[in-house]
């Protein structure tokens, strides 16, 4: 027996309007594409997170040596 | 049997041929091919309608909805990554989270049937019978869709689509297959039980 549920759905209920697609396609030539700035943030970030993470290593390796002098003047 | 195989293979070959075309062709838009994005438009904007109208959407906000999700296509062709599904199932989830936001909004809570449905129901104009029963059931199909959560509806509807599995679905819903089948059951259980009510 055929499901109703299946039947209801059987139909698509809805199809493009013509010209649907030209339309969109011309609105794109007006719309910038999102990668570019996207790639000019993920770039900013980078710098910024390789300068944090240089200044840490910087601090690490500070406190590294204090101990180790420390140590050596005990 | 042989030739069932032999139409199986024939369907994969064209399946992934047609994948490999739309993974081209969302390369080329992604550097800003406007011929390579209206081919993608051209391919998909009948599945993206039936998708939205079987969500019980009405036509002009299915018209929103599907020119949103084009244009994020065209904005994030970049960001496709095959790895993770197919160029349709990447931009059914993009109209499926889009619609579901749409539907969430407190004004559209109650939406249930279309303004054109309802005018095809209510015209002066007869009707014949096999319109006016085909418009009766649409009518009725959306105004039980109106009753069920956002998310049942985009489940619903992409279940009907005979090129996605359940693996397909999952990945529009963002959920494992498992729980893409029994939250498909529960809907599927709740809807027929929303059409008996009204019948009664």
């Amino acid at each position: 027996m055929p499901d109703e549920l299946d039947a209801l759905f059987g139909a698509d209920v809805l199809a493009p309007p013509s010209g649907f697609a030209q339309r969109i396609t011309a609105l794109a030539r007006m719309t910038p594409q999102g990668d570019a700035p996207s790639r000019r943030r993920l770039s900013w970030q980078f710098a910024s997170l390789a300068t944090g993470a240089g200044f840490g290593a910087l601090l690490l390796a500070q406190f590294v040596l204090f101990a180790f002098v420390a140590a050596a003047a005990q | 049997m042989d030739r069932d195989v032999g139409a199986s293979e024939t369907f994969n070959r064209d399946a992934a041929g047609e994948a490999a075309a739309g993974e081209a062709a969302v390369r080329q838009t992604a550097r800003g091919d406007h011929h390579a994005f209206g081919r993608i438009v051209e391919a998909h904007q009948r599945r993206i309608f039936a998708y939205l109208g079987r969500m019980g959407i009405d036509r002009a906000t299915a018209e929103d909805i599907a020119q949103d999700t084009f244009l994020r296509v065209w904005r994030n062709a970049g960001q496709f990554n095959p790895k993770r599904g197919n160029l349709t199932t990447w931009i059914l989830t993009i109209a499926r989270n889009l619609a579901s936001t749409r539907l969430s909004r407190p004004e559209r809570r109650d939406e249930g049937l279309g303004p054109e449905a309802a005018d095809e129901v209510v015209s002066d104009l007869p009707l014949p019978d096999a319109e006016l029963l085909a418009a009766q059931r649409r009518m009725r199909l959306h105004r039980a869709l109106g009753r069920l959560l956002p998310a049942d509806r985009a489940l619903l509807a992409a279940s009907y689509f005979d090129d996605l599995d359940v693996a397909d679905i999952a990945r529009i819903e963002g959920c494992s297959a498992g729980a893409a089948k029994v939250r498909l059951h529960r809907a599927r259980v709740r809807l027929r039980q929303i059409l008996e009510n009204d019948d009664a």
